[in-house]
């Protein structure tokens, strides 16, 4: 069976309830916003979610994992998210905010320059 | 709305300059430190939100008010940018798309602008809304952001840092930032929050709201956030060594690699132009204190040119215009008891320390008797005053008290005086009611207080009576007639220079004996008469002018074509005809000659068109009397203006033109063609325009208009006078060639 992927936030999420489990979802989220500053609205969302991932069950109130520690760190989830922002600005700004990345040759050329500025100080 | 509307766009505009002197600042100020620039941008936000403002002569702001709020109300719309580059560019487009046709149709801007004020509140939705959807959705986003220590929290959804939140800003950071650039970072961020940057964003982004229709102010908003982050840059590391600088570009550098996110609120560490940022990092050098100094003071100069309004008409030049205006009128007319004065600017100029201002004078006399204020002498004319302000705090001198000229140089003189964007407001007199109705109002409160009256008379009612009114007590069977064919003017002479008016609806030829030599019971004067018609609002070509013989009058006179042309142009007052000159004057020229070859001599008259203010004549010709025939030609003419008369030369008859002002002299020949007049100027250009309908069945030629009298009864005609004959076969009356239209 794949083991199902977690992100970075959800990670921390589980390894408070690896800590405590079994839990009663109200103390969860007392841990939650205590060590992770979530709002108790957070919590009961990311409990859904990552139950119906199968990563936890929950069963009256009680909250238990389904998949162990190392089996996530295997599966551990690298990426960056690049998903588009819905609503990002317009195009046109985005062009005067000059946000597209940067060419390969200008990280290059930057790095040039910031690696010669340290040695001109030192 | 559209008034709030017309006054941001105003306010835009003005801002608008500022941006453009911002840009040019920044520029200049290169070396200062970056803080001067938000700064700059602080002031066009003041000019944004701020819609009052004191005037200066220091203000570099070409005009306060580009766009009048009375612009939907005006004839000719146009701008006053106050550059007159713009101004001649612009308002030629305007008045081609937007100038209302003829002077009864709406000026098209009355629909328009209420448009573009809806079209602009539904751009402040939409950007609201989007600023809101984009809010909620980033919120949303990272709401599993885990926290790291005091307000700083990470998660796996932030790929660039930024701060988030008004009241309790919060700093959120990707999970892969490596240590020491997550220090330096939070650094930036921090210093953001100490500066309140996440609160100007928004406030800029709101401006920009308000005023999304200004491309000017979306380039002020992306380069105030630029400058933002710049300033926030130099702050972090004004006290870092080399080595600390390095680190901080890397930083730079390392997360501008891998972030794509753009949000609308948050400040973004990493956003905007990076190279910018880096290369200002490494080569910043702390800015001498003179240069601070002198930014300082640039900002301020700044402040003081671009958030002040250039003056308009201030107080002492108002008071000014009105003593003037009130010496200049002193004396002019039989005095009164209250003198009021009003004017109202329509605009100003100012040059080699003069100020010209054109504007509209209402000087009016009243008197108090019985209880009642009259009206007595009064002017209502487009004047332009020029001043000259003397040392002395406040004061002016008179440089010329300037007026036009009455009857046909009027409108001349207006136009050649005031500039070209005034003519239309000084021409149709745009505020003589609210101007008069100030007057009358100073002139009730003068009179209400009882010390001004003498005691005697307690004032009961006070009412002003106006020329009209008057007339109405006088004359009420001259108002409310049925104007339905339009108005006959009878006219009759009692003496040589004593003209006396009667009032009948238009061709009502059906009275007796009696009821005619009755007219002379209501006898007005023609300046009263005058008014009395003017009143009904009609035009002139509703209005007959027939002049009459009566019995009680002694004094003799001819009925000819001539002297009916003599009272039409008198009675309306036009081409200036003064008392006991027109016999002469009013029929330009006639002569008997072959006008048409037909080998028969015909009696050609020329005299003054139906209209006044063009400079129209009429050519009537027709067979000399006994024929029984009437016209054979009539046409009109709208040709240069000066001196005509037929001279008769080795070509034969012709008229000669000789233009006012000139020594030259141009010779018409005439010919006949589809039975009208045609004139030829020496170089064949055919002169006849169309004017009308021109022609012997023409609306404004006599023979229409005796067709009619005859189907009314009258029997009998001559081509100079139209007699009534009674059932005994005696002339009774005798009507000249009225005009009018059928």
């Amino acid at each position: 069976m794949d083991t199902p992927k977690v992100f970075e936030s959800e990670y921390r999420f589980c390894l408070i309830l690896w800590e405590h489990e079994p839990v009663k979802s109200s103390e969860l989220v007392r841990l939650c916003s205590a060590q992770l500053g979530w709002k108790p609205t957070t919590t009961y969302t990311v409990i859904k979610r990552l139950a119906e991932r199968g990563v936890l069950k929950n069963e009256n109130t009680i909250v238990t994992s389904l998949v162990s520690k190392d089996q996530v760190q295997a599966a551990e989830l690298n990426e960056m998210v690049e998903r588009t922002f819905e609503g990002s600005l317009p195009a046109f700004i985005a062009a005067f905010a000059k946000s597209r990345k940067l060419e390969k040759s200008e990280i290059d050329t930057l790095q040039q320059m910031i690696d010669h500025y340290r040695k001109e100080g030192s | 709305m559209s008034a709030v509307f017309l006054k941001i766009v105003n306010m835009s505009i003005s801002a608008g300059w500022i941006v453009l002197a911002v840009l040019v600042l920044r520029f200049l100020l290169k070396k200062a430190p970056k803080w001067i620039r938000v700064l700059l941008w602080g002031i066009v936000a003041v000019r944004l939100i701020c819609p009052f403002t004191i005037e200066s002569v220091l203000s570099l702001i070409p005009s306060a008010e580009t766009v009048s709020p009375e612009i939907m109300m005006d004839q000719t719309p146009q701008i006053h940018s106050g550059v007159s580059f713009i101004n001649n560019t612009v308002n030629p487009v305007i008045e081609s798309s937007f100038a209302p046709e003829g002077l009864v149709s709406v000026n098209p801007l009355q629909i328009w602008i209420p448009v573009f004020a809806i079209l602009w509140l539904a751009g402040i939705a939409g950007m609201m809304i989007y600023t809101a959807v984009t809010y909620c959705c980033l919120k949303r986003r990272v709401r599993t952001a885990v926290l790291l220590r005091d307000n700083i929290f990470q998660s796996e959804q932030v790929v660039s840092p930024f701060v988030l939140g008004l009241i309790k800003p919060k700093i959120y950071l990707p999970f892969q930032i490596q240590a020491t650039d997550m220090d330096l970072v939070i650094a930036h961020e921090q210093v953001h929050i100490k500066r309140l940057d996440h609160w100007w964003k928004p406030v800029g982004f709101l401006l920009l709201t308000l005023h999304w229709f200004n491309p000017l102010m979306w380039l002020g908003y992306v380069l105030l956030c630029r400058d933002i982050e710049l300033a926030c840059d130099e702050k972090v590391i004004e006290h870092l060594d080399i080595n600390d600088r390095a680190d901080y570009s890397q930083a730079l550098l390392n997360c501008s690699v891998n972030r794509r996110m753009i949000a609308a609120c948050p400040l973004a560490f990493g956003e905007n132009s990076i190279k910018k940022r880096i290369k200002s990092v490494l080569n910043y050098k702390k800015p001498a204190f003179w240069i601070i100094v002198i930014a300082v003071a640039a900002s301020i100069v700044t402040a003081v040119c671009f958030l002040t309004n250039p003056p308009g008409v201030n107080e002492e030049l108002s008071v000014f215009i009105d003593m003037q205006i009130m010496e200049h009128n002193q004396g002019k007319y039989f005095p009164g008891q209250f003198t009021a004065v009003n004017h109202k600017i329509l605009g100003t100029k100012r040059s080699k320390g003069n100020i010209t201002v054109f504007l509209l004078a209402r000087y009016q006399e009243y008197s108090f008797e019985n209880g009642e204020i009259q009206q007595a002498g009064g002017s209502y004319i487009p004047t332009a005053i020029t001043a000259k302000r003397t040392g002395k705090h406040g004061h002016y001198k008179l440089v010329e008290y300037w007026e036009p000229r009455d009857g046909s140089y009027y409108a001349e003189d207006i136009k050649a005086k005031f500039p070209w964007y005034l003519h239309a407001k000084a021409l149709d007199m745009r505020y003589s009611k609210e101007q008069s109705a100030w007057c009358d109002n100073a002139a009730k409160e003068y009179f209400s207080d009882v010390t001004n009256v003498g005691g005697a008379d307690k004032p009961v009612n006070i009412t002003v009576k106006s020329d009209l009114e008057k007339l109405k007590e006088k004359f009420p069977m001259y108002f409310d007639l049925d104007t339905s064919n339009g108005l006959d003017v009878y006219i009759w002479q009692m003496a040589k220079d004593s003209y006396s008016c009667a009032l009948l609806p238009g061709k009502t030829f059906n009275y007796t004996q009696d009821e005619l030599w009755d007219l002379h019971k209501n006898a007005a004067t023609i300046e009263e008469m005058r008014t009395i018609v003017a009143s009904y609002n009609l035009s002139r070509s509703d209005v007959a002018v027939i002049p009459i013989q009566l019995p009680i009058s002694s004094y003799a006179y001819t009925i000819d074509d001539r002297y009916r042309q003599l009272l039409t142009g008198l009675f309306w007052g036009d081409y200036g005809l003064a008392l006991g000159q027109y016999h002469s004057d009013y029929c330009i020229d006639e002569a008997t000659f072959d006008i048409d070859g037909d080998g028969k001599p015909e009696e050609c008259t020329l005299s003054y068109g139906p209209t006044s203010g063009l400079f129209t004549i009429k050519l009537s010709v027709y067979e000399t009397a006994g024929t029984g025939r009437l016209y054979e030609y009539f046409n009109i003419f709208n040709g240069p203006a000066g001196e005509l008369s037929f001279i008769q030369t080795d070509d034969g008859m012709k008229l000669r033109l000789v233009p006012y002002h000139e020594n030259i002299h141009v010779d018409y020949t005439f010919s006949i063609e589809d039975g009208n007049i045609v004139l030829i100027s020496p170089d064949n250009i055919y002169v006849w325009e169309y004017w009308g309908e021109q022609g012997v069945n023409s609306p404004f030629s006599d023979v229409q208009i005796f067709k009619a009298l005859e189907k009314n009864g009258y029997t009998s005609y001559s081509p100079t006078s139209y007699i009534v004959i009674d059932e005994y076969g005696t002339p009774v009356l005798a009507i000249s060639h009225p005009s009018r239209s059928p």
